[in-house]
């Protein structure tokens, strides 16, 4: 079993063989994984959310089409991240006003260590749907056309926008 | 060309996807433009830092959690089917309609109950959830208190008191904004309107006065007019909520 693609077997899953699920997610966890992780930096959610995505691999399953099964599974990924981020917005927008947190920001990093968190802190000042981009394309490595398919628009578009939150990234990384 | 647009193509440039006019044309522009230059330095510095991100391990839980989940859903998935053997005189049949039956009348009943207290106990708890909420530290928990408040039923007195506690008490003019919108749906409770017309008195906040006026003439409530011209008559009363009273106070003369 092994050998096969994930497309096929996605496929075998759909059919009814829920075991061989381990498969993919060995494939896929750690992978999903750090992409919550980059989304919403905290280990212990990232790890309830990539949970959430295989639980609704078995549900939908029936909706598989024998597309591309990256660019299946991280559009459920993807779902699962915007109903997380639309019920903690609530949640965030309760607590401002008079219970605002003391903002942490430290100066320019030296070590290894403090740059990674540096470059941690800069991507969560980005919009979602660009922080997105980013770490699908760059720690991801989806390929354009993927995700333009996974947040259904064109490979041009999505190209362009790459680009712009790429530049808009870098500036809050070296303004901060 | 533009420097923006040469610059739309460094992520290109660099990871060498670009076809070659693009290329060359990148590569003839950086000849001539220092700021392109400094541009293309940064956002190789950058991307360096941004492809040495390492992939993190999850924890062990995770795999646990999922073999569990797994394991779960083939069960469900596959039903066990067990075969039972065919009973062959009456009274046996009898015997297990009758047993069933009582099991499930007791289980209905028990059920029953349960609902019966399940229902008094999550009020209950809702009611004391509120009631924490209005005497929160913060303001926007008390707010958000007061929203939550509306819920509840005339009947529920311990929080049209606690309302009322928010609208004399709370330090907070949002707060007491608040709840003096929420007590405005109780106006049916005789409590809820004396205490609007006796906050109208003393608040000397104007958008609290502005509500509490508006809030008064839509309930038609005529003991408000003596202290709506009081508002008129004394000097320190703001232009404005003058004016609002001048605007509400002929609907209940």
């Amino acid at each position: 079993m092994k050998h096969l693609t994930d497309e096929e077997i996605m496929l075998e899953i759909a059919d009814g063989k829920l075991d061989l699920l381990t498969i993919l997610f060995d494939r896929y966890h750690v992978r999903i994984y750090n992409f919550f992780n980059k989304m919403v930096h905290n280990k212990m959610v990232s790890e309830d959310l990539t949970q959430d995505v295989f639980l609704k691999v078995i549900k939908y399953k029936a909706s598989y089409k024998n597309g591309n099964f990256a660019a299946w599974i991280f559009t459920i990924a993807r779902n699962i991240f915007s109903t997380y981020y639309q019920k903690t917005k609530k949640e965030r927008t309760n607590e401002i006003d008079d219970d605002l947190l003391g903002s942490n920001e430290t100066a320019v990093s030296e070590s290894k260590q403090e740059e990674l968190d540096h470059l941690q802190r800069a991507l969560l000042k980005l919009k979602s749907s660009e922080r997105e981009l980013i770490v699908m394309h760059r720690f991801q490595e989806i390929k354009y056309d993927q995700i333009a398919q996974i947040i259904g628009s064109s490979e041009n578009a999505v190209k362009v926008k790459t680009h712009r939150a790429l530049k808009k990234l870098k500036e809050i990384y070296f303004q901060i | 060309m533009k420097c923006t647009d040469i610059q739309h193509k460094f992520t290109g440039f660099l990871n060498k996807s670009l076809s070659e006019v693009a290329n060359s044309e990148v590569k003839e522009h950086l000849k001539s433009c220092t700021n392109c230059n400094k541009e293309l330095e940064e956002m190789k510095s950058f991307l360096a830092v941004l492809d040495s991100q390492e992939m993190e391990t999850p924890s062990a839980n995770l795999r646990d959690n999922f073999n569990k989940m797994l394991a779960q859903e083939i069960e469900t998935a596959t039903p066990k089917v067990i075969q039972l053997k065919p009973q062959q005189d009456w009274i046996s049949y009898l015997k297990v309609a009758a047993s069933i039956v009582i099991i499930i009348g007791a289980f209905l009943f028990g059920k029953h109950q349960s609902n019966i207290t399940q229902i008094a106990s999550v009020k209950n708890e809702n009611q004391k959830q509120v009631l924490a909420l209005l005497e929160n530290s913060s303001a926007s928990k008390r707010i958000l208190g007061v929203s939550d408040a509306e819920e509840f039923t005339k009947k529920d007195t311990k929080i049209i008191e606690a309302l009322i506690n928010r609208l004399f008490f709370d330090k907070n003019a949002n707060v007491r904004l608040a709840a003096a919108e929420t007590l405005s749906k109780f106006s049916s409770e005789i409590i809820v309107r004396d205490a609007l017309i006796k906050s109208l008195e003393t608040d000397e906040n104007s958008s609290v006065q502005i509500e509490l006026i508006q809030i008064l003439a839509k309930i038609q409530e005529k003991r408000a007019i003596e202290s709506m011209q009081k508002l008129l008559k004394n000097e320190e009363t703001p232009l404005y909520v003058k004016q609002q009273v001048e605007l509400n106070l002929p609907s209940l003369l």
